[in-house]
């Protein structure tokens, strides 16, 4: 259903129910021919809210009781003030609206992301389940299919455990054949995850038995793109790679892949556990386990540890495997995002505040102005009470319109946020705005417009008992406590502004230094191609494969050094290995980086020596000379100089003498602006070859354009070979600022809506001063005070008040940035540039915001002001 | 009489109309000065029905024909059409009189 449909059908039920019953069909074909008629988009849905809410206030009011009756009759009394006074009706409206808007959607986001339980039964009985790795004990590290069907078997204190591993191939059959990245999962996974099919069935227990026909269950989406939802499509097979398999189901459309788990939730199969022995190597399957009610995850993990011992004891792996892993699930998938998250709630509140502070304000002045009304009104003998009550109905309205607008902000905030977040960010595509979100805003509104609107209602009726005094001075005192009170709401605006704005400009100024950080290397004009030689080759051709890659690359015209490596900067790959440092005692899971090279390393990423040489082919003879980082010598050999020192390698025990020696340093090459420098150790090729690498060349020409004369290179050598992704060194670097890029962004317009709303509180307090003293400054004038003093009066009063704010602005955030200090990285929370600039731009514009209504009172014609008098 | 009713009226004094009809009718006449909503509409036709000025008539025969779901048509009550002829009496009156003091502005240009 469109969303105009479904504001229609909710604004409906406002009627009641007999007239529902009579002229509901009309009003929706009378809908849906402004539909087809091309009505549509944000207007039109203002226009059938206000449409629809008056009409039914309008039918309730005509058959309504006593006390409906009287109710209704205040709020449209209220929507009747409000409507004429169209400027601060919208403007208290936007305000909050913007507000609410922006808070619903933090909320909204942080409560599905975080706070929310993930969607599967008794999740919170969930633990994401792994090996513990000696070269990285902090972390969760995969299982092997050996220690997965022993999980299985016994489950100990869990009720189940399941897994998945992912997957690639070429897909064929659809189309033109392309690179998939698919799921491999375990026997009963998908009930475990309480996952239903939309069409067909899902892998049952025959699926994962040995000797099945191929099997395999489609995501719901990739069902929709590819086979537009059609049934049919159960009983099709699909080609990946060598394998045929029978589509045998779809899953339902609320399934979500489990985080951690399942990268790619297009296509299921089996894992095929049951055939043959379990493989003892190959780690690689994600595992999860449901813990029984009253299980401790402690036990869990021993659990997992006895399976691991009884299965490693007497293979080669046992050194290297330390234990079991069990870790709560919800915990590992939120992460550190609730952190973040919370930042971004805080700022958001603020915002709010600083809106709550507008509208209060201007409820204040429109009190002020209506205080000659009500004074006469009480005169004329109405009620106190009824008074209070009407100004009350109309701050409500105000929330339910501010709650409505907000809900539609938040709706396309929301959208855009599931759009543009950086990648990372857990459980997104569960994000939306809910009822609970919506309750949220709705919320909002009420406790906003109850805490700022109900004061000056009380205000107003208290003055408008005094009625004479009211009547006689015609506003012209409009008392002195109402000024501060006002003044105190700027200042506050003000402060919170800057305390936004602070926050904002640290993070900017970071992403700043984070951009131009000198990298240690040139990422502009390299490209990168990621290369897969397993399975087809075996590990000796590996070496012979990738010279031939080197070769070619360096022959491709445009290319002025190529190499082959591990790694290329910016990808997080983290190759395990036993290299140490001569001469130190590593800690336990203490590791270094291992990145094997060959070809001209240096020159394809620009990246510099800073001490002796870089490796050549010939250091791969005999035991390998190997390169180290500036981070290993600075962390490992603090102020001593590497060359001719050595490096330990795997096999050597203690008492050997150490093989490798370091022939050149290699200066830092800062990936993660983020984060500190990893000691890395780099090793001859063809001492360590792999069957993944990177094909790195650097060109003097358009390194984008070279991206296909890459894949050519592959293709000449082997049609088969599986190329995974070409890419640019710069557009991997743009990737890792992704992230602090999109919270930079996120904040800054934050805190521009908050300077925004905060120049304009100042604006509309000088002016309203200003206004409600024209005739003193008119008097003033007339007997001789000069103009300038005027102004200078004027602008003295706010002033006061703005740079009270901004003051007590710097002041709190000097307080409260320490919350941002795990995010900022090359700024301290105490940054005294990002404080100089907010306060100069918030001083700035507040005074001038401050300086053109109190210009405008000084040019006040006292003649007009005395005639006035008469 | 409010503006609404007003127009309303006048669009049902040429033929009987259902209530998307009345829009573009009252739209059409006033270039879009008067609009109206499905909702603001419903509730000045419920009124002016239970005031027994207009009155639910079957459809004519050429929009019974023309498929669609079965629609509700208004058409002018004997009473409506008076109220109608009367409120225009009296704005003619008006009229009138503010032309004889040259009040619509004529005379000024």
């Amino acid at each position: 259903m469109t969303p105009p449909s479904r504001l229609f059908n909710w604004l409906v039920r406002l009627y009641p129910r007999t007239y529902r019953a009579r002229y509901e069909a009309e009003m929706e074909a009378f809908h849906q021919q402004e539909r087809a008629a091309g009505e549509g988009g944000v207007g039109y849905a203002l226009r059938l809210v206000v449409d629809h809410v008056e009409a039914a206030a309008a039918v309730r009011r005509e058959g309504g009781d006593g006390m409906m009756r009287s109710l209704l009759e205040d709020l449209t009394g209220g929507w009747r003030a409000l409507r004429r006074a169209p400027a601060f009706t919208g403007f208290a409206v936007l305000t909050l609206s913007l507000g609410i808007g922006a808070t619903t959607a933090v909320f909204s986001v942080l409560d599905r992301v975080v706070l929310r339980p993930l969607p599967y039964p008794d999740s919170n009985r969930m633990a994401l389940v792994g090996s513990r790795l000696r070269h990285d004990p902090d972390t969760r590290g995969p299982l092997s299919p050996a220690i997965l069907v022993a999980l299985q078997a016994t489950t100990g204190p869990a009720e189940a455990v399941v897994g998945a591993a992912g997957g690639r191939g070429v897909l064929r059959d659809m189309g033109d054949p392309e690179r998939m990245e698919f799921t491999r999962v375990s026997p009963g996974f998908f009930e475990f995850f309480g996952a239903r099919a939309a069409v067909g069935r899902l892998l049952g227990e025959a699926d994962h038995a040995v000797g099945a026909e191929r099997a395999a269950v489609l995501g719901h989406g990739f069902w929709r793109e590819r086979f537009g939802g059609d049934a049919g499509a159960v009983g099709r097979t699909l080609r990946l790679d060598d394998e045929t398999y029978t589509v045998v189901g779809v899953l339902g459309s609320d399934f979500v892949p489990p985080p951690e788990v399942v990268e790619a939730g297009d296509i299921y199969v089996s894992l095929r556990l049951a055939e043959g022995e379990p493989v003892l190597g190959s780690f690689s399957i994600a595992g999860v386990a449901r813990l029984r009610p009253g299980a401790a995850l402690d036990d869990l993990e021993t659990h997992i540890g006895r399976q691991i011992e009884g299965l490693y004891a007497q293979a080669a792996y046992a050194a290297s495997l330390l234990g079991g892993v069990a870790r709560p699930f919800h915990r590992e998938v939120v992460g550190d995002v609730g952190g973040t998250l919370g930042r971004v709630l805080g700022a958001v509140l603020l915002l709010l505040l600083i809106a709550c502070a507008n509208v209060a304000s201007l409820l204040l002045t429109r009190g002020a102005e209506r205080s000659h009304e009500l004074a006469v009104r009480t005169a004329l003998g109405a009620g106190r009470g009824r008074l209070a009550r009407q100004l009350l109905s109309q701050s409500l309205l105000l929330a339910l319109m501010g709650g409505a607008v907000g809900s539609a902000i938040a709706f396309g905030a929301v959208e855009a946020f599931r759009r543009y977040a950086p990648d990372g960010l857990p459980r997104l595509a569960e994000v939306a705005v809910d009822a609970r979100g919506l309750g949220f805003s709705l919320l909002l509104g009420l406790v906003t417009v109850l805490l700022f609107g109900v004061v000056p209602a009380l205000r107003s009726a208290r003055r408008s008992s005094s009625a004479s005094a009211a009547l006689t001075s015609r506003g012209a005192t409009t008392g002195r406590r109402e000024g501060r009170l006002r003044g105190a709401l700027v200042t506050m605006e003000t402060a919170l502004a800057v305390m936004l704005a602070v926050g904002s400009a640290l993070l900017a100024h970071d992403l700043v230094r984070m951009a131009t950080l000198d990298p240690g290397f040139r990422p502009d004009g390299v490209v990168a191609l990621r290369l897969g030689l397993a399975p087809r080759y075996g590990e000796e051709e590996w070496v012979g494969i990738w010279d031939r890659l080197l070769e070619g690359a360096e022959a491709l015209p445009g290319v002025t050094a190529a190499a082959v490596a591990t790694q290329v900067p910016y990808t997080g790959d983290r190759t395990a290995s036993l290299y140490r440092p001569e001469g130190v005692d590593m800690e336990e899971g203490e590791f270094v980086i291992t990145i094997s090279v060959a070809g001209d390393y240096l020159a394809a990423l620009g990246a510099r020596m800073a001490e002796g040489r870089p490796l050549v082919a010939l250091d791969a003879r005999g035991a390998p000379a190997v390169m180290v980082n500036e981070a290993f010598v600075t962390r490992y050999w603090p102020g001593e100089s590497a060359l001719g020192r050595y490096v330990r390698s795997d096999g050597e025990r203690p008492g050997d003498a150490p093989s490798h020696p370091v022939v050149g340093v290699i200066a830092d090459m800062v990936t993660d602006p983020g984060d500190d420098v990893a000691p890395r150790v780099y090793v001859p090729l063809a001492s360590e070859p792999g069957p993944d690498m990177e094909v790195i060349v650097r060109t003097d020409g358009n390194a984008v354009a070279l991206a296909p004369a890459l894949r050519s290179l592959v293709q000449r050598i082997d049609p088969t070979l599986p190329v995974t992704s070409v890419r640019t060194v710069r557009a991997l670097g743009r990737q890792v600022l992704a992230r602090p890029r999109f919270y930079t962004t996120l904040f800054g317009g934050f805190a521009a809506v908050a300077l925004l709303l905060a120049v304009v509180g100042v604006y509309g307090t000088t002016a309203y001063a200003a206004r409600a003293r024209t005739r003193e400054i008119g008097i003033r004038m007339a007997l001789g005070a000069v103009r300038a003093r005027v102004v200078r009066g004027e602008l003295a009063r706010t002033g006061l008040v703005v740079v009270l704010g901004v003051l007590i602005g710097l002041a709190a955030a000097w307080v409260a940035s320490r919350a941002l200090v795990d995010v900022l990285h090359h700024v301290t929370p105490r940054d005294r540039l990002s404080y100089g600039a907010v306060a100069a731009l918030v001083l700035a514009s507040g005074l001038l915001a401050a300086w053109w209504p109190a210009e405008r009172a000084g040019r006040v014609d006292p003649v007009d002001t005395l005639k006035g008098e008469g | 009489m409010t503006t609404r009713t007003l127009q309303i009226l006048l669009a049902l004094a040429e033929g009987p109309l259902h209530g998307y009809g009345i829009k573009q009718r009252v739209e059409e006449r006033t270039e879009g000065a008067v609009r109206l909503g499905s909702g603001t509409l419903y509730e000045a036709v419920h009124r002016l029905v239970q005031e027994g000025r207009i009155e639910e008539v079957d459809a004519p025969e050429r929009e019974a024909t023309s498929g669609g779901p079965p629609r509700r048509f208004y058409a002018l009550t004997p009473e409506g059409s008076d109220a109608l002829r009367e409120e225009l009496r009296r704005m003619d009156a008006v009229v009138k009189y503010a032309r004889g003091r040259d009040l619509l502005g004529d005379a000024r240009t």
